[in-house]
């Protein structure tokens, strides 16, 4: 447990932040900064999705220098490096310890029901009881279920089926060929290790977003923060639904800052296919539009 | 220094698509349609299919009148070719859609096309239809289209148009993706 909350205390505070990664502690500290009493509850420690939920070789597509919460920074000797999952977990714990969070660990949110009419606060469940509170803030995550199509329930019984959150590394694989769906950031990323391992993988992309890592020596997200693209707010664009279907950039953190691509995945054997469209009679249909999203890719 | 903004004539109605568009998002039951066809097999390879009743926006629609298209084989099938093969007719729709698309995204970006004219070429080896290989499949073993488009925009821009319009074409979609089929039969 971090900072001073005890049980007693925080069914008399205003408001609930559930979630101690790195959005509801910084809630938490603008919300100390302006005197409002509150409580962080989580089901784990401090950071627990980036210590439990996280592939090994993980690291942030963010350079270290923008890894930035409110009062605090990095402040480490690498600020062109990429933060692993675990310097991810000191991080954030750092901040927890540094800002004296008020964090209730090992309280799992059970259940958050209005009370009565709104403006009357919620109750709160949770596995060391119920409280209530005036207001809660969300910040459990928004990558914490894993969304897996339909047709993944087709996949012969004898296929091992992984998520992001359950992949570790590509020793926890059967030997043999592996399909990974997917060619955004995580995809290839998973990809390439795989392939590595010695085991053949063939990728399944559809619509993807490509980028270099680095260009004319400054790291991407560099120059969409210089450019504004990092600023705008969704309330701004044309098309919101369209803008929250575009698919994340393909990205990796490398001490090197390389690129990752399809054509680095190429070149070191992986097969590209099209998006995966279904699974007949055992066996998987790939949509033949992979040209075309590749053009798309570089044509936005 | 004036300028003038000139607006593309492509003939096709974007506002009309852009209100459709609009009126379909509230009203998901208005925009299942459902396309249909009928056939009569005539003698040997040919048969002539007949389309002019689809349902959409909630009713059964009309084309302005019934369109016929007749399907064969050609002599060198022993067939009489009185009219396109039916994979020929795959081909037909797939450029009738891109360059649908292509018109439609045009307009839409504000580009005046002059001419769009697309070539569509088909591999397919016959072993797999005539049973002599398994592992040769019936259909096609990929498709080439290509199109010369004379328009006022840089060639980026016809690219883009190209993709934007396989992005959206549902016969590109028919084809690139599996489609579950039923066929049933009755005696007459």
């Amino acid at each position: 447990m971090t900072g001073c909350a005890t049980r007693q205390s925080a069914g008399a505070v205003d408001v609930v932040v559930i979630g101690a990664g790195h959005s509801g502690l910084a809630m938490s500290h603008v919300l100390g900064q302006r005197g409002i009493e509150h409580v962080v509850l989580e089901r784990g420690e401090v950071a627990n999705s980036w210590r439990t939920e996280r592939w090994d070789s993980l690291r942030l597509l963010t350079p270290n220098w923008m890894t930035r919460l409110p009062g605090y920074s990095y402040r480490g000797t690498e600020p062109d490096g990429y933060m692993s999952a675990g310097e991810v977990v000191d991080f954030i714990s750092a901040y927890a310890t540094v800002t004296s969070a008020p964090v209730l660990t090992h309280t799992a949110v059970t259940g958050v029901v209005p009370i009565g009419e709104s403006g009357n606060g919620y109750q709160v469940s949770t596995t060391q009881g119920e409280w209530r509170y005036r207001a809660v803030v969300l910040a459990t995550g928004a990558c914490n279920l894993s969304v897996v199509p339909r047709l993944a329930e087709a996949m012969p019984a004898g296929v091992e089926q992984f998520t992001a959150q359950t992949y570790r590394n590509p020793q926890q694989l059967a030997e043999g060929g592996v399909l990974v769906v997917g060619g955004s950031a995580t995809g290839l990323q998973l990809a390439r290790e795989i392939q590595e391992s010695g085991r053949p993988v063939t990728l399944a992309v559809g619509e993807h977003v490509r980028m270099p890592r680095v260009y004319r020596g400054r790291d991407i997200q560099w120059w969409m923060l210089a450019s504004g693209v990092l600023d705008q707010r969704i309330e701004d664009v044309d098309e919101p639904d369209r803008a929250r279907r575009v698919p994340s950039p393909q990205l990796v953190g490398t001490p090197e800052r390389a690129t990752l691509d399809l054509n680095v995945l190429r070149i070191q054997g992986v097969e590209v296919v099209g998006r995966l469209a279904g699974i007949r009679d055992g066996k998987a249909q790939f949509s033949g539009s992979l040209r075309n999203v590749c053009s798309l890719a570089d044509l936005k | 220094m004036t300028t003038q903004t000139k607006t593309a004539e492509n003939g096709v109605n974007v506002a009309a698509l852009l209100g459709a568009r609009e009126a379909l998002a509230e009203a998901p039951e208005a925009a299942r349609f459902k396309w249909r066809a009928t056939s009569e097999w005539l003698k040997g390879t040919h048969s002539r299919a007949t389309v002019d009743g689809f349902y959409g926006l909630g009713g059964e629609q009309k084309h302005r009148q019934s369109y016929q298209f007749c399907t064969d084989h050609p002599e060198v099938f022993a067939s009489e070719d009185n009219g396109a093969t039916p994979v020929e007719m795959v081909l037909v729709g797939l450029a009738g859609c891109l360059s649908a698309g292509i018109a439609a995204v045009a307009q839409h970006r504000n580009i005046q096309l002059h001419s769009v004219k697309a070539t569509l070429e088909a591999g397919m080896d016959l072993q797999g239809i005539l049973g002599i290989d398994p592992n040769v499949r019936n259909g096609f073993d990929g498709i080439k289209v290509h199109y010369e488009i004379d328009a006022d925009a840089t060639a980026e821009q016809i690219a883009a148009l190209v993709a934007q319009s396989q992005k959206r074409s549902a016969v590109f979609d028919v084809i690139t993706n599996p489609t579950d089929v039923t066929v049933t039969a009755s005696k007459t």
